[in-house]
């Protein structure tokens, strides 16, 4: 196990900036997701620490030792490509023997630990098989073993499933954690996709035109981003404008229905500021018209819940309700927030 | 490519067209090769080389050919090896070539991929004076190497376009992959590079031999006439303007080594096509 830590890495291409100033630490055995829209750099980052392109700026530590200087053969980190690249030309037991190969392990080694891979991948009677004859799923857990079997210090997965469907997804996400934990690899898993990161990560990394916006436990990024892009980009978010009043000698914030009550963080009653509150947050309990605080303007069946839109005053709620019942547009509503499911935003980063 | 259903019958009409079109003038090449008086308007000959082989006093038609007075074992030879290094040198400078013209972008690539293409502009003749009289001088004259160093100049061109396209078809995310997976350069070009090229590279060895084993002027020009192959044994034969049996005979020869090859490229690139094709 090993940790990673890079200090400032900024990389820009033809005048266009790919990186600009990343800094990230990686404990022994965490993964960490990169996540963000594509072009944001989460492929460049991995590019960078495998060697394939050279940093403008900053440093890459492993376990404290800067490998900038090492050519790509021997930093000896994984990584697995977007697009698999198995070797077309060669079986699967040779594609997965590829880095043993080259590194000139005895064939007898080599062979046992390929079979062994082969089982950990579940592939085992598909050995003498080509790229061209397996499903999309195969190809992806043969990568993976291809990169498994060198025990790479790092392991980098670069959008491992995208080309799957999503069922299969599901059961590689599953299947790649437990056996990244198991075998204690530190890794960085990259995706564009917030559920798969959140169900897989330890840390994950949002990130934008190159930089990192925020880097945290999967809750604390949900719950608790630091600003509206990261609320956006990690989940569907309710993003309004909420005034700041007194309630006695505490304070509350009014958003167009009963004030939530919010611990006091030096907020001024009568302060304009930017909240977050995830649409299954809100509870809705139908009312009299005239009587709630909104109107259902539109709804849909998502299968564990219903998704309404209401509008409230100016702002429109996004409320996935869970139950069974299915409200009409134009029924009137009431609406209630816990106040932990209220994140306020800074007043100075209150411009969505 | 499993064709069980038939064709319909335009598409086979067109099919035989196409066979009789590439077998045809071949037809008579073969007849005549085994002629010793063939006159128009007749159909066939009016004597066999056969029947006239004991009145003749010099070998006749394919005695000729295959005597040691053609000469053709000697062209045969020369054609052979020149064919076979021209395409050698040929790959070694293209490959490095079209890796780099597929690849990157530098200044003044355009102008370097017009320059390849010169060659094919100008004539073959202007090329072949020019360089003898240059030979002459450096001593290459009526050798092999000034022969090869010729050869090379019409078939890089093609040799490096098709070269490109191939590296132009070859994600570079395979030797990437490679790399990342502990292979040295050399290792990654060896293990995964060459072997995803060859269907690409097969096709333009043959090309440039088969190219290089059909050219008469510049070999002409530059062979002096020390080192005979056997387009220039078939011009020296068909300069006359007649077509007699031996020259028939040596013209059927000289597309042996095309058809051969052919077979063979076709029989290797097979089983390799349906493996890197997906």
């Amino acid at each position: 196990m090993i940790s990673l830590a890079l200090r400032g890495l900024a990389k820009s291409f033809a005048g266009t900036t790919a990186l600009a100033g990343i800094d990230l630490t990686i404990a022994p055995g965490e993964l960490v997701t990169l996540l963000g829209p594509s072009g944001c750099g989460k492929s460049t980052l991995l590019r960078l620490i495998a060697g394939l392109d050279i940093p403008d700026q900053g440093a890459i530590l492993i376990d404290g030792r800067d490998i900038s200087d090492l050519d790509v053969p021997e930093r000896n980190v994984g990584l697995v490509f977007q697009r698999y690249a198995l070797f077309p030309h060669m079986t699967v037991r040779r594609n997965i023997g590829f880095g043993l190969r080259v590194r000139g392990t005895p064939a007898a080694e080599t062979e046992r630990r390929v079979s062994d891979m082969l089982d950990i991948v579940q592939l085992g009677d598909l050995g003498e098989r080509f790229a061209h004859q397996l499903s999309g799923g195969q190809m992806q857990r043969v990568a993976l073993a291809r990169t498994l079997v060198t025990r790479p210090r790092l392991l980098m997965l670069d959008e491992p499933f995208a080309a799957l469907d999503a069922d299969l997804r599901r059961q590689m996400r599953s299947f790649v954690r437990d056996l990244q934990q198991k075998m204690g690899l530190s890794t960085i898993f990259v995706t564009h996709d917030q559920a798969e990161a959140m169900e897989i990560s330890d840390r994950i990394a949002v990130m934008q035109s190159g930089r990192i916006l925020q880097c945290d436990t999967p809750e604390m990024i949900y719950h608790q981003p630091v600003s509206a892009e990261v609320a956006r980009m990690t989940g569907e978010a309710n993003l309004v404008t909420g005034r700041v009043v007194s309630l006695g000698d505490a304070v509350g914030l009014d958003l167009g229905f009963d004030p939530v009550p919010l611990p006091r963080r030096g907020l001024a009653a009568g302060t304009q500021v930017l909240t977050l509150i995830r649409p299954e947050a809100i509870a809705i309990a139908p009312a009299d018209p005239g009587d709630g605080h909104g109107v259902i303007q539109s709804s849909a069946f998502m299968g564990q819940s219903v998704r309404y839109s209401i509008a409230v005053g100016p702002n429109v709620f996004l409320v996935d309700d869970v139950s069974t019942r299915r409200l009409a547009p134009g029924q009137w509503v009431s609406l209630r927030v816990s106040p932990d499911h209220v994140c306020v935003f800074p007043p100075q980063a209150s411009q969505p | 490519m499993a064709r069980s259903k038939s064709l319909p019958t335009a598409a086979r009409f067109y099919l035989v067209l196409m066979g009789l079109f590439l077998v045809g003038p071949f037809v008579p090449l073969v007849i005549q090769s085994f002629a010793f008086q063939w006159d128009w308007p007749n159909l066939l000959p009016s004597e066999w080389w056969f029947t006239a082989r004991d009145r003749a006093r010099l070998p006749l038609g394919w005695d000729y050919v295959l005597s040691p007075y053609s000469r053709l074992g000697e062209a045969v030879v020369n054609t052979v090896v020149i064919g076979g290094a021209t395409t050698l040198i040929c790959l070694a400078i293209c490959l490095s070539a079209a890796r780099v013209l597929a690849r990157e972008q530098f200044a003044g690539k355009r102008a370097v991929e017009f320059y390849l293409s010169l060659p094919l502009i100008v004539p073959e003749a202007a090329v072949g004076l020019a360089l003898s009289v240059i030979f002459v001088r450096v001593g290459l004259a009526g050798s092999y190497a000034g022969i090869i160093i010729a050869h090379l100049i019409p078939t890089i061109p093609y040799m490096v376009r098709l070269l490109t396209a191939v590296y132009q078809g070859l994600d570079p995310g395979f030797e990437e992959q490679a790399r990342v997976l502990g292979a040295n350069r050399l290792q990654a070009l060896r293990l995964v590079t060459m072997p995803m090229l060859l269907p690409g590279i097969l096709a333009g060895c043959l090309f440039t031999f088969l190219v290089s084993t059909n050219l008469f002027l510049l070999t002409f020009l530059l062979g002096q006439g020390k080192i005979i192959t056997v387009p220039t044994l078939l011009f020296a034969k068909i300069a006359g303007g007649s077509l007699d049996a031996s020259a028939a005979g040596i013209a059927l020869v000289a597309t042996l080594p095309g058809i051969a090859l052919l077979l063979v490229s076709e029989r290797l690139l097979d089983g390799r096509i349906g493996m890197v094709a997906r």
